[in-house]
């Protein structure tokens, strides 16, 4: 077991309970993982149906999402740990404080149900009927969000959109019917109306770059140890794959590609950041982890390099600033205080050298100025100026 | 040699004067690692062809490995898409398979070649900028061609703001500023480790430190659990602590029965020499007076314990007059800014107010809370430079740890860190009643205001502005929602 996996398992915070769900789809790249696709239920929906057996161990992730970290496969040499999106909130959606009994409580719409909740020890992964932004029951996963994460991760080889990484879902379950019956009686204003399911995916870690982790990318310090990343040459090889990864990411409209008649229609963000919405993987490679706010876009030929910049633009700032923050970091362990100017210079030749085995882009020296050059099947060239008067 | 000489010869050094000095001098500078030394002459500089002409190469071969990578790629979907016969004959070295794979294993080997080559291109092309830069900057000082480090350029800054220091050793300053950095990152780690279980808001654990009451961790704890309200919490612990400041002989409790037993034996002890009234009447016709109203009766229970450890009330009265002369004076602005009428709470205990104009003016930009901060800045008992100095050290160990959240919040988290005794004792040594003061009265009453209008104004501050995040987003780490309350 390496610092990461130790440091995982140190993080057990949470039991969930397994419970017979049924199997709604499954991802056909991980059907050997089939024992794995089930439901998963947090402590507070497991007790108001009794339910106290089998339990398993694991860490809390953003707000209805956990991870097992007893439970891992090796995928193209990098271990990812199972996962459960829409076990039950941990916190409560209008107090901004953990879920707890008494709030609970006042969710209820259903007085027959109040000696339930009485008995309730404990508020943390409760599931209930209230819409979350009108895509989810509040804790559980909604039909087309989840349904949506199965596609794009089908249409990944394993965890790999054409070099873009995710963390790919492996099943979609739908919640048991009394659970799902139970859950709809406690709400505070209107509910979600679908069937309620849960996502069963594979994540590589919980670092998160700024937000929902205690463990933060734009933090280095706080999980380079855990990564066993010691020195300045292991930073580096992890910083390469961090760019590589996130120009894979930017690229994502371009990876996705595909050319009908005059239109291509490729992949694109819809209200996800890199921020909160991927993790960073021990060997550097950002993995996108919300693959629902991922949808296609179909734009003219034309139209196609002003859609990839845009895309790029979006999300580049948050690649970036988390760049600099792992490069800066890099450096102050090398005991070097370096000029911002010499900073820019040596990331122009990593990031050169990081993309030099990526089939869709390229780096290109023009002028004074590095540019990416984005290249796909049929689709038009796109050049993007990643660092200007950098030579 | 004294500080004096070495801000001489840096600065020179900085403007790329040559300067005479003596061997001594140079070591000690190059031991502390102020300045390097450069032993190649010029014509051993790197030229921009040798710089440039690696840079080619490094093109070169990072196109030349996309090109083979490409060319891999499609070796091996054709492997891939191979009949299964050709596969299983490329076991036996025989066949179309054979070929593809020794292609494949032929390209990999290329590639990893190429790759490293490049490494040792990117490694050479940075080393030889590094070259060429130290020797354009370096200036012959004794002979020897040397260049002003960036520790150095700091140390001009450190040299430059501390006037006291200028006839004393050099050694002396470097100690210092080591014992600064040291005790600012034991205090952050001290903050952290509290806050590990702390369920309070992080300005209680620096509090706690501060005020050396490192005990009543645990009881601010079961506080803060037990109250319904935060601000009901925040008011118990408060009393609490000053219930310890009275009487430092109370045992520490352990339950929320314990702390309530003390706060029932001490809640009549405060009425001897307790201005509270008077500062209440007399606050009675400003605006704001009902949120000031309860902070007062905080701020005339310490000046009660004041007047009980040290036999005089005269400090109660003195800041009651000094309080109603800023109420009068308005030195930092209009009393209708309600942060005005918090700061003139801390202005009394400045003794120099050139200080609070200079903080203030420095301080302006700060987006929210500027004159509060203004007026903590100057309460400190060094120059306005040297304070700022050790205020920017505070903040670099604060980002060094990568502990502040928001940038109105990293002055705040560094003016409270820098305001604990030690590093007051670092700088400068207080007598006993300073020392006194500064604890039992000063700080308490700082964080008193702190916590109980600033931080609300910071909140509501980065409620409305994600941006202001500058580093760490610890503050919500716990809170999944605050991505859609606050962005």
């Amino acid at each position: 077991m390496n610092t990461f996996e130790r440091f995982l398992h140190e993080s057990i915070d949470l039991q969930l309970y397994s419970v017979n769900a049924e199997i709604s789809a499954i991802n056909p790249q991980f059907k050997s993982y089939k024992k794995w696709i089930t439901g998963y239920i947090g402590p507070a929906t497991a007790e108001l149906h009794d339910i106290k057996e089998p339990k398993l161990n694991a860490i809390k992730d953003e707000n209805r999402n956990a991870i097992f970290p007893e439970f891992s496969v090796n995928l193209n040499d990098k271990t990812f740990f199972l996962a459960i999106k829409g076990c039950g909130a941990y916190e409560d959606m209008y107090e901004g404080k953990l879920l707890s009994p008494p709030r609970i409580r006042n969710a209820c719409r259903d007085s027959t149900c109040l000696h339930l909740v009485d008995k309730l020890t404990t508020g943390t992964g409760f599931i209930m009927g209230e819409s979350w932004m009108g895509e989810s029951p509040y804790g559980c996963q909604g039909f087309i969000n989840a349904f949506d994460e199965l596609a794009f991760s089908k249409l990944a080889k394993l965890d790999s959109i054409n070099g873009a990484h995710i963390c790919p879902v492996i099943g979609v379950v739908q919640l048991p019917p009394e659970i799902e019956e139970m859950a709809r009686k406690f709400f505070w204003f209107s509910t979600y109306k679908d069937h309620f399911y849960q996502e069963i995916r594979l994540m590589p870690s919980n670092i998160r770059l700024y937000f929902e982790s205690s463990r933060l990318v734009a933090n280095p310090s706080s999980f380079f140890s855990l990564f066993d990343l010691d020195t300045e040459k292991l930073i580096e090889k992890f910083e390469i794959n961090f760019i590589k990864s996130g120009i894979a990411l930017l690229s994502l409209f371009l990876r996705s590609a595909k050319k009908e008649g005059d239109n291509i229609t490729g992949i694109i963000y819809q209200d996800v950041w890199l921020d909160k919405d991927c993790v960073v993987a021990p060997d550097g490679t950002i993995h996108f982890a919300d693959l629902e706010g991922l949808i296609w876009k179909t734009v003219s030929q034309d139209k196609f390099a002003e859609t990839q910049s845009k895309e790029w633009e979006k999300l580049a700032f948050e690649f970036l600033f988390a760049l600099v923050k792992i490069d800066s970091y890099r450096h102050q362990l090398e005991g070097s205080k370096m000029s911002w100017n010499r900073q820019r210079e040596e990331l122009a030749l990593l990031i050169q050298l990081a993309i030099n085995q990526d089939s869709f882009v390229y780096s290109k020296n023009q002028n004074k100025d590095l540019l990416i050059v984005l290249e796909g099947t049929e689709v038009p060239l796109v050049e993007i100026p990643l660092l200007e008067m950098v030579n | 040699m004294d500080c004096e000489r070495a801000l001489e010869i840096l600065t020179s050094i900085k403007k790329r004067n040559d300067i005479p000095c003596s061997s001594d001098e140079i070591s000690d500078l190059l031991k502390f690692s102020f300045i390097s030394e450069y032993g190649k002459e010029s014509a051993d500089l790197p030229t921009e062809s040798e710089i440039n002409t690696l840079k080619m190469n490094y093109d070169r071969l990072n196109s030349e490995i996309h090109g083979l990578n490409k060319e891999l790629l499609s070796i091996e979907r054709e492997y891939e898409h191979a009949s299964l016969g050709s596969k299983l004959a490329s076991y036996l070295q025989i066949g179309k398979g054979k070929k593809l794979k020794s292609q494949i294993s032929k390209s990999k080997n290329e590639i990893k070649k190429m790759d490293t080559q490049v490494s040792i291109i990117k490694d050479q092309i940075l080393r030889l900028n590094d070259q060429k830069q130290s020797i354009n900057q370096a200036v012959r000082v004794n002979g020897k061609n040397v260049v002003l480090t960036p520790i150095g350029d700091n140390m001009i800054d450190e040299i430059e703001a501390r006037e006291r220091f200028l006839s004393r050793d050099l050694n002396v300053l470097i100690n210092l500023i080591d014992q600064l950095d040291e005790e600012f990152s034991s205090l952050i780690n001290k903050v952290g480790d509290i806050m590990k279980t702390g369920v309070f808001s992080p300005i209680w654990a620096v509090y706690l430190l501060n005020t050396n009451l490192g005990g009543l961790e645990k009881a601010f704890n079961s506080i803060s659990k037990r109250e319904y309200t935060y601000q009901q919490a925040e008011k118990r612990m408060m009393t609490l602590s000053i219930n310890f400041m009275r009487n430092p002989q109370l045992s520490i409790p352990d339950s929320n029965r314990d702390i309530l037993k003390i706060e029932k034996n001490m809640q009549y002890k405060y009425r001897k020499d307790n201005p509270a009234h008077d500062i209440k009447e007399f606050l009675h016709a400003y605006p704001h007076y009902q949120r000031i109203k309860k902070a007062t009766s905080m701020i005339g229970r310490l000046f009660s314990n004041w007047s009980l450890h040290h036999g005089s009330e005269a400090l109660g009265d003195e800041y009651l007059k000094n309080l109603k002369k800023i109420f009068k004076d308005q030195p930092i602005g209009s009393l209708s800014n309600k942060e005005v009428v918090y700061a003139s709470f801390v202005i009394p205990f400045i003794g120099d107010l050139s200080k609070l104009t200079f903080f203030k003016d420095l301080l302006r930009d700060i987006p929210e809370g500027s004159k509060f901060f203004a007026s903590l800045s100057a309460l400190f008992p060094w120059d306005v430079k040297e304070t700022w100095m050790i205020l920017l050290r505070a903040e670099m160990n604060i980002l060094r740890a990568q502990s502040a959240k928001f940038v109105p919040e990293l002055i705040e988290y560094a003016l409270l860190l820098a305001m604990n005794p030690e590093i007051i004792k670092v700088e400068n040594s207080f007598s006993q009643s300073q020392y006194d003061e500064w604890t039992q009265l000063i700080i308490p009453i700082v964080h008193l205001l702190a916590y109980t209008f600033l931080e609300k104004d910071l909140e509501k501050y980065v409620r409305k502005r994600p941006l202001a995040y500058i580093i760490s987003p610890r503050y919500y780490h716990h809170s999944s929602l605050h991505y859609h309350v606050i962005g």
